[in-house]
């Protein structure tokens, strides 16, 4: 993704299925779902950390930018309007989860936890060890605050550009960057184990 | 009882098994070093403090070093790597960031648990259908909010002012 925002040939099709879209051929929205649900659905897994939810969450996306679609302008990333929905309903969700505290998420979490003690003296296979490095890393970008959470998410997993999740996030670059420098700060210490492990193998 | 405490006695107790543990009574010259050395870990507390004040502006910047920002001027990314190469610290902090954003890259994208095109699709017919005289309304599982806040577009519902209570 450019620093710079030029239309690119990907944006000009979807911009195209989006017309299609909007004159009433619902179809080509179906192309537009095929082609983006499993980015949707992987921001939505790692931001509410589980499948069930995420799932759901594609659902809504999809639905609530069907929608909206009269709004969606043109030259800007389809990709990165999604983004903005499928941000901001799980950050809706995660402060609904909040706010139900019978939902006991810490007891998940702690669980999550344990593979990082046994890890060094299981002395696994490379796969085995690998996977369960993704589970631990898995759990804690799911510990980070939602804010932090979601900058990180999208720069280094959905590999977005600064500028592109500011698009998405409404806020300014510059707050992005405070975000993901707190966030990998976070993640540096509660990795430690993992780090150190890193270093020798 | 014979186990009650003794204060007295356990103190006594105390200072003879720890007699040959004391250092000896210190020679004038011993005081003079001592000091001489206190007052260098002084010095190094202070540099250190300096140092770390130091390290802490490099540190923000070793973040944009990390992005490899276009802003960060070519001067500044030589300082840096100067600095990263004389302060081990800093080097280490960078080189556990560099690993955490590499383990984060590294994650694998994960694979959809079913293909949701069709109930996605499905759903939206529904609605479609559902909407009067085929008319598009914007898709919402929380419908109540949206008809509220259309009929309040339109004037439906009126907030009622404080001056109206009175």
């Amino acid at each position: 993704m450019g620093d710079t925002r030029t239309i690119t040939l990907v944006e000009q099709k979807d911009a195209e299925l989006v017309r299609e879209t909007l004159c009433g051929n619902t179809a080509a929205y179906n192309g537009l779902v095929v082609k983006y649900q499993r980015h949707v659905y992987n921001l939505a897994y790692r931001m509410l950390g589980n499948v069930e939810d995420a799932g759901d969450l594609v659902q809504e996306t999809f639905i609530r930018a069907f929608g909206a679609l009269a709004k969606f302008r043109q030259d800007a990333s389809f990709l990165t309007w999604l983004y903005k929905i499928t941000s901001n309903l799980c950050i809706d969700q995660l402060r609904a989860r909040k706010a139900k505290p019978s939902i006991s998420l810490d007891v998940e979490l702690e669980e999550g936890r344990e593979p990082a003690a046994d890890l060094r003296s299981n002395g696994p296979e490379e796969v085995a060890l690998r996977e369960a490095t993704q589970e631990i890393l898995h759990q804690e970008i799911s510990n980070l605050p939602e804010k932090y959470r979601v900058a990180l998410i999208m720069r280094h997993l959905q590999d977005m550009s600064v500028d592109d999740i500011a698009d998405a996030l409404d806020i300014p670059a510059g707050t992005v960057k405070t975000h993901l420098f707190r966030a990998r700060e976070m993640l540096r210490g509660r990795l430690r184990s993992v780090l150190e492990m890193e270093t020798d193998g | 009882m014979d186990n009650r405490y003794q204060p007295e006695k356990q103190e006594t107790e105390v200072k003879q098994e720890w007699k040959h543990y004391l250092p000896p009574t210190p020679l004038v010259s011993d005081i003079i070093e001592e000091r001489e050395l206190v007052e260098e870990q002084n010095l190094y507390a202070k540099t250190l403090s300096q140092k770390s004040g130091m390290c802490l502006k490099v540190r923000e910047k070793l973040q944009s070093l990390l992005e490899g920002e276009y802003e960060l001027k070519p001067e500044m990314a030589m300082a840096l790597q100067g600095h990263l190469a004389v302060c081990p610290d800093c080097a280490f902090e960078y080189e556990e960031m560099k690993k955490v954003v590499w383990l984060l890259k590294s994650m694998p994208m994960a694979d959809l648990p079913m293909d949701y095109s069709k109930v996605i699709m499905q759903r939206i017919m529904a609605q479609q259908d559902s909407t009067v005289n085929g008319v598009q309304t914007p898709v919402s599982s929380g419908g109540a909010f949206t008809r509220f806040f259309t009929a309040f577009r339109k004037g439906k519902i009126k907030l009622r002012k404080d001056s109206d209570s009175k």
